[in-house]
């Protein structure tokens, strides 16, 4: 392993999720990109998965639209959030790769894996909580 | 990597499982750890150190520090007392702990316990509290529950290998069966699939019948080594092997969604240190906290192919007289599921097998058996094999 190289690198507490909640509160997403290896996460991580480099700076991830993976209708929801039941979650791959979990807002008729989804941010929300997805309309 | 000294569960104990009302953790669990003491003929000056799995009094009952307090109510003076906490696979974890302790030569004879009193509080309460053992920035936040994640799953299972909603109420009406003849379990009441597939949704596609309950209660195993084993009365079954692994916190991290990654890892290496193959395993516990994990862990394990379980188990295969006898105690889904207490009753089940005393739940010539823990959506998995002497 190169961890002796990384020594003098200036791996500290990271305030990470500080920064992806400050980003999310102002409607866009931030992630990390790995300066060894290139790889980007979302939510932003300290240390590279894939390379296990400690060098990673946080950088925006622009992505507006995603696709949905999976998905479920939640009937019996937690106390805080009983008014909105029954509602829709799902993980939804971005098509900048990344994948998040959140509450997807559309027709759960239309609901189907692989539907495009738009991200969007509850505005009555603060905090990792507004994250939304909004199914798009087919067409592609 | 292996056990250093050969180990042995000689003594188990169990407590009713169900809504009890108002007992308290510590007397479940002095219930259950006194049975195993009996069962084993160990006395209290025997045991050097105790390993208690649970999730959750702090929240359940607002209690703390629960690692001294149950050997205090047991009568257990000054003994080394750790508790382990690893969302549903904390008494698989304490088993681990207490393997490790004893194998190591630190300890010779060992209480593992698990026990978790989770109805004090309401439903929506405790669907709160466990999705806690999610990710709370990333999932729990965005309004995930524990069925919800799992239904995320499953609906993923049922895109790509094409189970059904019949295949999957098909393994709650088994545990439901065999739980009707094992007297320690929470629900003694026959279901159909018909009856499951019309019980409420929960979190679409799982209905009601598609989870395990809320549960009260606590079990408890006596460990020592196989060569220490021939001075106590209880009859050994021997560890053949111990295996525990973590994956991401998150659903959304791993590579897939229609099974656990942690699984398959832990069974790999469980069978390469129990030095056996899949088809010598005669009966196993798997952890059915909802009807589509009983599923995916038999697929993760390796017993069947990758959307064949389903099948298999509707067919019939899984029950007691089936090729693979999967959770003749009746599972999560019906024995019940007191969170901190499933990992160790799973062992206690298993031990029951291979001495050949389960009574109505004997599975025939059962030598080998396995179980399966899993901790939150996988995050920890605690696998065990047990090998009759
Ligand atoms: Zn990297």
């Amino acid at each position: 392993m190169k961890t002796m190289e990384y020594k003098e690198s200036t791996i500290t507490t990271s305030r990470f999720t500080q920064k992806y909640k400050e980003a999310i509160d102002q409607d866009y997403l931030v992630g990390t990109q790995c300066q060894d290896c290139g790889a980007t996460f979302l939510p932003p991580r300290p240390i590279c998965r894939d390379c296990k480099s400690p060098r990673t700076k946080l950088v925006e991830i622009t992505a507006e639209k995603g696709s949905l993976l999976t998905y479920t209708i939640i009937h019996v929801a937690p106390p805080s959030l009983q008014h909105m039941a029954p509602y829709v979650v799902g993980i939804v791959e971005l098509e900048t790769g990344q994948r998040l979990t959140a509450i997807i807002l559309g027709d759960p008729a239309e609901l189907e894996i692989g539907k495009n989804v738009l991200l969007s941010f509850d505005l009555d929300t603060k905090g990792p909580g507004r994250l939304r997805f909004r199914l798009l309309p087919e067409s592609n | 990597m292996g056990l250093a000294r050969r180990v042995a569960i000689i003594g188990i104990g169990m407590t009713k499982f169900g809504a009890l009302g108002d007992v308290t953790t510590r007397e479940l669990f002095t219930e259950a750890a006194y049975k195993a003491m009996l069962d084993a003929g160990v006395t209290h000056k025997d045991i050097d150190g105790v390993f208690v799995g649970n999730l959750s009094s702090d929240v359940f009952e607002h209690q703390m520090h629960l690692a001294p307090l149950l050997p205090d109510y047991l009568a257990l003076d000054n003994i080394p007392a750790t508790r382990t906490e690893a969302a549903c696979a904390s008494g698989g974890l304490a088993l681990r702990s207490a393997i490790m302790s004893v194998a190591s030569g630190m300890y010779d004879v060992v209480l593992a316990g698990g026990v978790e009193k989770m109805t004090n509080l309401p439903t929506s309460q405790v669907t709160e509290a466990l999705a806690m053992c999610s990710d709370d920035i990333y999932e729990a936040n965005l309004g995930v529950t524990f069925p919800g994640v799992f239904a995320m799953m499953a609906r993923r299972h049922m895109y790509e290998y094409g189970t059904t909603p019949e295949m999957m109420a098909a393994v709650a009406v088994k545990a439901h069966d065999n739980a009707m003849l094992n007297p320690y379990a929470q629900f003694h009441k026959k279901i159909t699939i018909d009856k499951a597939l019309e019980s409420p949704m929960v979190a679409d596609p799982l209905h009601l019948y598609d989870c395990s309950p809320i549960t009260d209660g606590a079990a408890a195993l006596i460990v020592t080594t196989v060569e220490k084993a021939k001075e106590f009365e209880g009859q050994p079954i021997e560890v053949i092997a111990s295996a525990q692994t973590s994956d991401t916190m998150a659903l959304h991290d791993r590579p897939e969604f229609t099974g656990f990654r942690s699984t398959r890892i832990a069974a790999d290496k469980a069978f390469k240190m129990a030095r056996i193959e899949r088809k010598d395993v005669d009966v196993v516990e798997v952890h059915d906290c909802f009807t589509i994990a009983e599923i995916m862990a038999l697929e993760d394990i390796g017993f069947f192919k990758k959307g064949e379980a389903g099948p298999a188990i509707l067919e019939g295969r899984t029950r007691r007289n089936g090729d693979l006898p999967v959770n003749p105690s009746g599972g999560l889904k019906a024995k019940g599921h007191p969170i901190g207490a499933t990992g160790i009753s799973q062992v206690f089940s298993i031990v029951e097998q291979l001495r050949g005393v389960a009574g109505p739940l004997q599975v025939a010539d059962a030598e080998i058996g396995m179980t399966q823990n899993l901790g939150g959506s996988g995050g920890t998995q605690v696998l065990h094999i047990l090998k009759k002497l």
